[in-house]
């Protein structure tokens, strides 16, 4: 069965990656700054997160250190990453709803649109990890070498994000209202994860709703890997590796049992 | 012959819920149903062989579409079996497959992917295919910028050049101009030749009768016939008009005595074909007698082009016939209308018929037709609320022969009779200098 894997993906391979092309190119086809809007966008949303927090909220990250821009790198950290879910997360629902065409007049490989989605954002994310590496060595005047390790960490992330896509986008074809809870639970899960906040922030008694939450782990990964310069724990990244891989797996075999079902209703 | 395509008791049910939200009910509670079953299609089973090219008739709505699109592999049968040996190339409306964003050379690459060549495959046929679609520079524009000819002619000169070993063309060539439609036909034929399987669905039944070589019809989801393309369009055109029960009669038809009956070679096989009468109508008025005459009133089956003919009905009304129509068409032996009229189209004012009424109508032409074989049908109708309703239409139920010019060896359908005027220009210099 995995060789079928890997065939169905050396086949789709150039469908993929000109879809990723188009639409990395169309994302800001006509705009006068085109895509200098990837990095400008997340920046300035970070400006007004960084000074709400710092300023308003008076919030620090860890006790004591009062280095705004460590702690606004610490956000766009978390952020970036986050983005990476949330936008792959938010456009399911409408990803075969979309494209009719390829589901109705043509034999289309459907699987392929959450992974063309994930190389979309992906485009959009390593830009933003590039300015994140940037910063880091700007604060700390050093880079520490786990820097290397950013694309096996994210490796969890993707796994997860790529099978709640399938399951989310087949699901969106049967049911239009999906689109509207994933909305809500997307900016929902957004305020509880730790990104605006570190985890130990939170209150002792509510810890334990963060440690179920799949995003915790990712983010902080990401962190300890480019920021601190740590490496995850091998056991815990070896399980988030293990869950990620097994909702991929759910994820494509509930879109392609129902695959078949999509052209009954569009 | 191998089988292109085998079709097994393949049927198509769609469910129609009142509200989404009875979808999601159907889902968790299979005992109850929450939907009503509209049958598409029900238990088709046909082949088709490799090298034929088979042409899909009926009206909107019969199932035409549902049974490309499952064929195609894009919707899955409720019931049956499919079996499919060879790729597919199809055309299932303007644009199928085509991304509105990506530009047309982009397009051609991923409809190449999409068809499972390799970018280097796709490298090779780019050429043929930018000759043949012929949209100069905006090939790189995205195609939404597009007409819906540029489209079609893309579309087309994709699917055709991509080399599938089946062809499906589902009423999409509508929208190219003639010199396109054109170049599609000698495309398609030419695949035809190479052993390739075409399957066309079309409105238009000249073009049906002329490169297929047998002919489906399909009614309401039911598979109705499936044979030669002359028979079944005319099964078909039976269809489209009635509205009521009609008698059908296959008759041979007996023409007043003459020594042989003509035997007809069908222009593109070997095989002798006897005239069939194909006749329908509600019969309340019928087509008693009719006969092909020549200018001294003898009967003929045969005669030389640009010969004086009449052809001779005689009807009899059956009922009050307040608007009748009389009509008469010739086609070729390939199924191509060289010429059709009747009463009304000449605009002859309408004489109404009593019952019992009997009435003899007399068409005179010269038959301006190159040498072949041609056959004539005709029609007894009238006009009922601007609908028409046909009394009795005999089709195809006499035939006629044209020989040629001695020593003319001229060809084609219509008799333009061209003279030829050769002057020498250079002699002409000469007297002058």
């Amino acid at each position: 069965m995995i060789k079928k894997a890997i065939e169905y993906a050396k086949r789709n391979k150039n469908i993929v990656l000109q879809f990723i092309k188009r639409e990395t190119a169309s994302r800001y086809k006509g705009s006068y700054l085109g895509f200098l809007w990837s990095v400008l966008t997340p920046l300035l949303m970070l400006g007004v997160y960084t000074f709400v927090f710092s300023e308003i909220f008076q919030a620090r990250w860890h006790s004591g250190s009062t280095n705004k821009l460590e702690f606004a790198v610490i956000i766009f950290a978390g952020l970036t990453t986050y983005n990476l879910f949330s936008e792959v997360v938010g456009r399911s629902p409408f990803l075969i709803l979309g494209n009719t065409n390829y589901v109705k007049k043509v034999v289309f490989p459907l699987e392929v649109f959450p992974v063309i989605a994930i190389g979309s954002a992906l485009v959009n994310a390593v830009i933003n990890f590039v300015l994140i590496i940037i910063f880091t060595f700007i604060i700390n005047h050093t880079l520490s070498w786990t820097v290397i390790l950013l694309p096996i960490i994210l490796l969890p992330l993707l796994l997860f994000t790529l099978g709640l896509s399938w399951i989310l986008s087949a699901l969106g074809v049967f049911l239009r209202d999906i689109g509207q809870v994933i909305s809500i639970a997307i900016q929902a899960l957004m305020l509880l994860s730790p990104i605006l906040y570190s985890v130990d922030t939170i209150p002792a008694n509510f810890r334990w709703v963060y440690y179920l939450n799949p995003i915790t782990y990712f983010v902080g990964d990401v962190r300890d890997v480019v920021i601190w310069g740590q490496i995850p724990n091998l056991y815990l990244f070896v399980s988030e590796l293990l869950v990620a891989l097994i909702v991929a797996i759910l994820g494509l075999f509930i879109f392609r049992k129902t695959k078949h079902g999509f052209a009954d209703v569009m | 012959m191998s089988i292109a395509i085998k079709v097994s008791d393949v049927s198509k049910i769609y469910r129609i819920y009142d509200k989404p939200i009875d979808r999601l009910k159907q889902s968790l509670n299979k005992n109850k149903a929450y939907y009503k079953d509209f049958p598409a299609l029900n238990k088709m089973s046909f082949e088709i062989y490799s090298g034929e090219a088979v042409g899909i008739v009926g009206r909107n709505g019969s199932g035409k579409s549902t049974l490309l699109q499952m064929i195609a592999g894009t919707l899955s049968p409720s019931s049956g079996k499919m079996e499919i040996n060879g790729r597919i190339a199809a055309l299932l409306e303007l644009g199928s497959g085509f991304n509105p964003e990506f530009t047309g050379r982009e397009n051609i690459y991923l409809n190449g992917a999409i068809l499972g060549l390799t970018t280097e495959e796709m490298n090779e046929r780019l050429d043929e295919i930018l000759n043949f679609a012929d949209i100069g520079d905006f090939i790189d524009q995205p195609v939404k910028t597009y007409s819906s000819g540029m489209y079609v002619r893309l579309a087309f000169a994709v699917s055709i050049n991509v080399d599938p070993d089946i062809l499906i063309v589902d009423e999409a060539l509508a929208v190219g101009d003639g010199r396109f439609q054109l170049k599609c036909f000698e495309k398609i034929k030419a695949l035809k030749k190479a052993g390739k399987t075409i399957l066309v669905v079309s409105h238009d039944l000249q073009t049906i009768r002329q490169i297929c070589d047998r002919v489906m019809l399909i009614n309401q989801g039911e598979f109705i016939e499936m044979g030669n393309p002359n028979d079944v369009v005319n099964h078909y055109t039976k269809l489209l008009f009635s509205n009521q029960v009609l008698v059908e009669e296959t008759t041979q038809v007996s023409i007043i005595e003459k020594q042989s009956k003509p035997q007809f070679a069908r222009a593109n096989t070997n095989d002798v074909v006897a005239s069939k009468e194909y006749r329908y109508g509600n019969k309340q008025g019928i087509i008693e007698e009719c006969v092909l005459l020549d200018s001294n009133d003898q009967q003929i089956d045969s005669l030389t082009t640009n010969d004086v003919a009449k052809v001779r009905i005689r009807v009899k009304a059956l009922k009050n016939i307040p608007n009748p129509i009389y009509a008469l068409t010739i086609k070729s032996v390939k199924g191509l209308e060289v010429y059709g009229t009747n009463s009304y189209f000449q605009n002859i004012e309408f004489k109404s018929l009593e019952k019992n009424d009997v009435v003899e109508i007399e068409f005179l032409q010269s038959m301006r037709l190159m040498p072949g074989d041609y056959f004539i049908s005709l029609g007894f109708v009238e006009l009922v609320d601007g609908d028409i309703s046909p009394l009795d239409r005999r089709y195809d139920v006499l035939e006629m022969k044209i020989l040629p010019k001695a020593g003319d060896r001229s060809f084609g359908i219509a008799n333009l009779d061209s003279s030829i005027d050769i002057r020498y220009t250079s002699r002409i210099e000469e007297n002058q200098t």
